[in-house]
């Protein structure tokens, strides 16, 4: 697709002669239309048949095979209209007509627990594409789609990037229905909306928008649908793609959105106001808006006991600006500021760079590209080849390297404790940032010692200071300053005292329960 | 119309008038009352607290933020003309903390390393600020005053516990009165600096906060000005302390944490940079909204990159060695802050002192751009 | 847009490189200082000694022989002899990791007032080194003897400092910021521990402590010993406990001994006015257990603890005294009576401060001290073994 070039054809494909035709009313022209349309679709299946006491209605049956479950075809469509229809109608058979034979079918026939009418033939193919059975009766302008949908599709499993000990284990996967059914069932509100609209000329997606009403503000709502009305394109095969379409600031790197794949995480932000998209096809939610010190939290913290949950926290954010500055900083100490380091340190680690030929930097790089490689290695490579990689990274990298007097093994530690801490950050946009920035914080702490990294720091701080993730502010509760939210970023705030919401522009509910009340003394 | 909220403008006034005064405010005390010193700073709060009633007046008096507030009280003409005098003031106390800065770095971390290349970095990072708008600014500084005031709270206490000498404090107030009243003068010249608050207080949703908000940051600015005199005498005695030309930074040098930490000059200096950057970057807005009034121009934000220029110069040409910059620390910059931040709005509460309170205005302040 | 993100990045990438890494130092680079030294040679130019320490490899086995390079040099003035240095080594010597400064005693007893500007303008030597002072040896001679299980005579003779406050209680470290701030503070004046060289069992020359030189004014006057020494300790110490007491069995008169470790430890100098005149007093108050009785009779009674403690206040005070007394011959005023009374009495001070050097000798002081017995650790009675 990307290869069709902008000059010679438009973004649309010329649509087919019949697409926006309505229905007939002969079955044979229907038929003949649709086998053009969808000419050379193996997979479609067109049945023809005829029912009614004296065979009177020709009718053919229109689905995709392989996205249907064809017992439910045979039991709730064919098999009432070809035995049931003599029996049904026997006293009155007369009333059976053209006119009025479409909305018996309809309301009394067809088994089938969702039912809709359709004018145009494009509006069959797309919902025999979404795995519908189409009913076309000879006689009528209209079609009925029975709701069949059935396709093989990956289990309900734990998400694989997501991993956690306490908590829900459920992960979303490629089916939209599944998914918002994975949402409908934690939050059982009248009030939780899951707006659909189709968007991609050509795959015609299903993306939903989900939300709490009275809850989210509505002016967010407004705004997210509005800006996914305004995606023209060919296909949505991901949640990321929408990502780019609909963020504020898009040269950057730092991610406005957040991805999970966990439906209680979804749950959660929804209940904080939040809106989530959902794709059909795609297990990762996007959940905006967002803000940055959002991705240090992890799901987790919230089913865990509030004081280790707080620790662990801490922890993260240490390990945070472990793998974004460790590297760089030990540069810039190592080659600025050896006052800095403890003297019996400083020897060790003098006399271990004694026959390395590298300057400190060019090592740090070289070990941290190497590491980079290995990581992008490892998640690429088929699983049976994966140990293999990581015996060479170790051995290789790790050991005769350092033998060989080509790095120094104070490096390699760093390098490792890098790597390491990166993992710990819990949302993987975030670890993406860090990978990117700490090269930028080595090369500045080459150059200028802490001096550059400190400069490094406000370039950063500048930059994330003015994104603004649909109208919150990046940094937010930290920037613009928060008391209230700012102690449910730093430690995590016990659930009874999490009274309020985190504020986002326009929400109008912002208390989450009532506080205890004091005149009993509260509850002990 | 730019919003900013309380703890905002708390934080950019720290930023403004502490920055600097960390380094160098405790040493005018300790030079002339040695072990003494702190009395002066704590002496400062009474100047304070007069200084603020009297912005605070100005403030509930008017009705726009400050270089328009010139206009308002004194006349177009005359308030065009005195803005006139304010950018140039502006544009000289930019260079003047680069310059101090950069001397600093100079003298204590990277000697070998060009004043031009720290000018033009922290240019770079004003620049891409003032760009970005007052509004991230703040945002920025508000992270920076956690950062900072944290920092400088945890150096202080941790010079409490190297090698001091509680007696290092003895005699109490025996010192020479005209020190001790040249000392608070000195002082006083930073805090004068709070007269920004005519400018930020009008974005603020209740102008009435801005009496508390001044009050806090003046607090926060004598405990901690306070605290590192207190501990550099309690480490080195009044006569040695009036010997460094930073004792902060000589506190900073000692501190010894378990014998293993030690030496942690670098990132004192590391953080105290993000301080510098907040105070010249301010005040590189101010120059850039003054101009934008004197001249009736449309935007703020294209003077930054010429203006950048002639501030790098004026940092490097306007004084050629460090006894010149003596000469401006003590003399020209208090004489210079006690005309502009403290004469003319001396001045500008003197006109309002009769004036009604006028009519909270909102709709004027609207058709204000910044 | 782009136009202006590519400018800031054309900047930014010419301000890194431009800024060309002035400062840079790789570690191959460097040598570590472990101690530095300057004294006077007889034709009076300064002679400059460092200590640098050899990279400890950490995969072999340690040897505790010195692991370290001595270089001395010569030059005019102590900046010029530091920087002569360069001249015989490939390496940028890192002055902020030296742990001690030694001061030769020809230098010592001459002027320290240059040596001292230069310490303080210094920004690489830091501060909060400890200052020695070696009467008989030059600091190359210092340096160039071990102290034993120690790779480094200068880390170990730190070490050796730190360590004897703590338990034995001689002598007082003092670091550089003390030594400069007590040298240019009127009415107090430093006193440092001196170094010197002895052999051990198989001859080798090892260091020791041995006594405090005494300043007066800007330049070095005299010594004390270790008695002297222990009273300086006792009245100055800002560590509130370590060091022991030997004392005189009180009871006969054998050449028996209790030792006493002290617990607790609080120390004053204030002046008083007595006939108008100004007497210093000074105080100590002392918590101590005993340590170890050698005697062969019970003393752990009630009645006779009282005079333990009688001996111990008499045999502290003792020290004391002769600790004044010597720093009154000298006229070295390390125990800082001029600060007290500018401390708390200042306009009686402005009065002494001009002839203060005149004063000092003669001014009257009383000792005050005052011990309590606490603790008797593990046994509760006299060990006396059957005859």
């Amino acid at each position: 697709m990307r290869y069709i070039s902008k000059k010679n054809s438009s973004a649309a494909l010329t649509p087919h002669d019949f697409i926006d035709d309505k229905v007939s009313f002969s079955v044979r022209e229907n038929s003949e239309k649709l086998k053009k349309i969808l000419e050379s679709c193996s997979d479609a299946v067109f049945r023809e048949f005829t029912f009614g006491t004296n065979d009177e209605h020709k009718a053919l049956v229109l689905y995709f095979d392989g996205l249907t479950d064809r017992k439910e075809i045979e039991e709730n469509i064919l098999k009432p209209l070809l035995l049931e229809i003599g029996m049904v109608n026997k006293p009155e058979i007369k009333i059976l007509n053209t006119s009025g034979v479409f909305s018996r079918i309809k309301n009394r026939i067809l088994a089938a627990a969702e039912v809709k009418t359709l004018n145009t033939l494009g509006e069959i193919v797309h919902h025999i594409s979404s795995g519908d059975t189409v009913l076309l009766i000879n006689g009528c302008d209209k079609a009925l789609s029975a709701g069949t949908r059935s396709w093989q599709s990956r289990a309900i499993q734990t998400p694989e990037n997501e991993v956690v000990i306490f908590g829900p284990k459920e992960g979303f996967c490629e089916t939209l229905r599944f998914n918002t059914a994975l949402l409908r069932r934690r939050i059982k509100t009248g009030n939780f909306k899951i707006e659909a609209m189709v968007l991609g000329r050509l795959t015609k997606t299903d993306v939903v928008l989900c939300y709490i009403k009275g809850v989210a503000p509505d002016s967010l709502v407004a705004e997210v649908k509005q800006r996914l009305n305004k995606i023209d394109i060919d296909g949505v095969l991901d949640s990321a793609i929408l990502e780019e379409f609909i963020v504020n600031e898009k040269n950057t790197i730092f991610s406005q959105v957040e991805h999970t794949e966990k439906p209680d995480r979804v749950a959660a932000n929804l209940l904080e106001g939040r809106i989530a998209v959902l794709v059909d096809g795609s297990p990762m939610a996007l959940i905006l808006p967002v803000s940055f010190p959002q991705f240090w939290l992890s799901p987790e913290d919230y089913y865990d006991n509030y004081i280790p949950a707080s620790l662990f926290r801490f922890l993260r954010f240490a390990a945070f600006w472990i793998s974004l500055l460790l590297p760089s900083l030990y540069v810039a100490v190592i080659t600025y500021h050896q006052e800095m380091i403890p003297t019996a340190l400083y020897l060790t680690i003098a006399a271990t760079r004694q026959g390395v030929p590298f300057p400190a930097f060019v090592e740090a790089v070289l070990l941290e590209i190497t590491f980079e490689l290995l990581r992008e290695a490892g998640l690429r490579l088929p699983r049976a080849v994966g140990p293999a990689v990581s015996i060479v990274g170790a051995l290789i990298i790790g050991d005769a390297a350092v033998r060989a007097g080509l790095v120094s093994t104070p490096m390699v530690v760093i390098v490792a404790a890098t790597g390491i801490a990166s993992f710990v950050t819990p949302a993987y946009n975030a670890g993406i940032i860090n990978r990117i920035a700490r090269f930028g914080f080595l090369f500045a702490s080459s150059v200028l010692g802490f001096l550059g990294i400190m400069i490094g720091l406000i370039l950063m701080l500048t930059r994330m200071a003015s994104l603004s993730s649909f109208g919150l502010p990046y940094l937010s509760p930290l920037a613009p300053f928060n008391r209230e939210q700012m102690t449910d970023v730093i430690v995590r705030r016990p659930w009874y005292k999490n009274i309020t919401r985190p504020f986002i522009e326009g929400m109008k509910n912002q208390r989450r329960q009532n506080p205890p009340d004091k005149d009993k003394g509260g509850s002990k | 119309m730019i919003r900013l909220s309380n703890f905002q403008v708390y934080s950019m006034l720290l930023i403004f008038s502490l920055a600097v005064a960390f380094l160098q405010v405790g040493k005018f005390a300790i030079d002339l009352l040695f072990n003494n010193a702190y009395l002066a700073v704590l002496a400062t709060a009474v100047p304070g607290i007069l200084i603020i009633f009297m912005l605070n007046h100005i403030l509930k008096k008017s009705t726009l933020p400050f270089p328009f507030i010139l206009g308002e009280h004194l006349g177009e003409k005359v308030g065009k003309v005195i803005g006139f005098l304010y950018i140039l003031i502006f544009l000289l106390l930019t260079s003047f903390s680069l310059r101090l800065f950069v001397d600093f770095i100079e003298t204590n971390v990277l000697p070998q390393t060009p004043i031009s290349i720290f000018l033009g970095l922290l240019l770079l990072c004003g620049y891409i600020a003032i760009k970005t708008g007052l509004e991230n600014f703040a945002r920025m500084c508000e992270i920076i005053v956690i950062l900072g005031v944290g920092f400088s709270f945890s150096i202080v206490f941790l010079g409490f516990f190297q090698n001091i000498d509680i007696k290092n404090l003895l005699p109490f107030a025996y010192m020479n009165w005209t020190s001790f009243m040249r000392a608070v003068f000195m002082l006083s010249t930073e805090i004068l600096k709070l007269a920004t608050i005519l400018f930020l207080g009008f974005f603020i949703p209740d102008k009435n906060d801005a009496l508390k908000i001044m009050i806090k940051v003046l607090f926060t600015y004598i405990i901690l000005i306070t605290a590192i005199t207190v501990a550099a005498i309690l480490i080195f005695g009044g006569t040695t302390a009036s010997l460094f030309t930073f004792p902060t930074f000589a506190v900073v040098r000692i501190i010894n944490i378990a014998d293993f930490l030690t030496n942690l000059d670098a990132i004192f200096i590391g953080l105290w940079i993000i301080g510098i950057f907040g105070t010249s970057t301010f005040l590189w807005f101010m120059f850039c909204i003054t101009t934008q009034y004197v001249f009736n121009l449309r935007d703020y934000r294209f003077i930054a990159a010429p203006s950048s220029l002639i501030i790098a110069v004026l940092a490097i040409k306007m004084a050629s060695n460090i006894l010149e910059i003596n000469i401006l620390i003590i003399y020209i910059i208090p004489f210079l802050l006690s005309i502009f931040f403290f004469l003319i709005p001396f001045l500008l509460f003197l006109i309002t002192l009769f004036k009604p309170y006028p009519e909270l205005d909102q709709e004027n302040c609207k058709n204000i751009n910044f | 847009m782009k136009k202006k993100l590519k400018l800031i990045i054309f900047i930014l990438f010419f301000l890194f490189t431009e800024s060309g890494c002035y400062n840079r130092l790789e570690t191959i680079q460097t040598a570590v200082c472990a101690g530095v030294g300057a004294t006077l040679t007889p034709d009076n130019r300064i002679e400059f000694t460092v200590q640098l320490n050899k990279p400890v490899n950490p995969q072999k086995t340690t040897i505790f022989t010195q692991q370290v390079e001595i270089l001395s040099t010569k030059g005019n003035s102590i900046t010029e002899a530091a920087r002569r240095v360069m001249l015989a080594l490939p390496r940028v010597p890192l002055w902020s990791h030296a742990d001690i400064f030694i001061i030769g005693g020809n230098l010592a007893r001459k002027d320290l007032s240059f040596l001292m500007d230069f310490i303080s303008r210094n920004r690489n030597l830091r501060h909060d080194i400890a200052v020695l002072v070696s009467p008989d040896n030059t600091p190359e001679e210092i340096l160039n003897s071990t102290c034993p299980l120690s790779l480094c005579s200068s880390r170990g003779i730190l070490r050796i400092l730190n360590f004897q406050e703590k338990n034995l209680g001689s002598y007082r470290k003092i670091n550089m910021y003390q030594f400069f701030s007590q040298l240019d503070t009127p009415g107090i004046d430093p006193a440092v521990p001196q170094v010197v060289i002895t052999k051990d069992i198989k001859g080798n020359n090892i260091l020791t402590i041995k006594g405090m030189a005494v300043f007066s004014g800007r330049k070095m006057v005299g010594s004390l010993n270790e008695m002297e020494s222990r009273g300086y300790r006792l009245i100055k110490t800002p560590n509130k406990s370590g060091g022991i007491i030997s004392i005189k069995f009180p009871f006969n008169h054998k050449n028996e001994y209790i030792d006493l470790e002290i617990r607790k430890l609080k120390n004053s100098i204030k002046p008083l006015k007595k006939d108008n005149k100004v007497i210093i007093k000074v105080k100590a108050d002392l918590y101590v257990n005993i340590f170890g009785i050698q005697a062969e009779q019970e003393i752990l009674t009630p009645e006779k603890i009282g005079l333990v403690e009688k001996a111990a206040e008499a045999a502290i005070k003792k020290d004391i005294t002769s600790c004044i007394k010597k720093s009154q011959k000298l006229n070295g005023d390390i125990l800082g009576f001029g600060q007290a009374i500018y401390r708390y009495m200042p306009e009686e001070w402005e009065k002494l401060e001009d002839n203060w050097q005149q004063i000092y000798p003669l001014i009257k002081w009383e000792v005050e001290v005052k011990v309590k017995i606490k603790d008797t650790y593990l046994t509760h009675k006299v060990y006396t073994p059957q005859i």
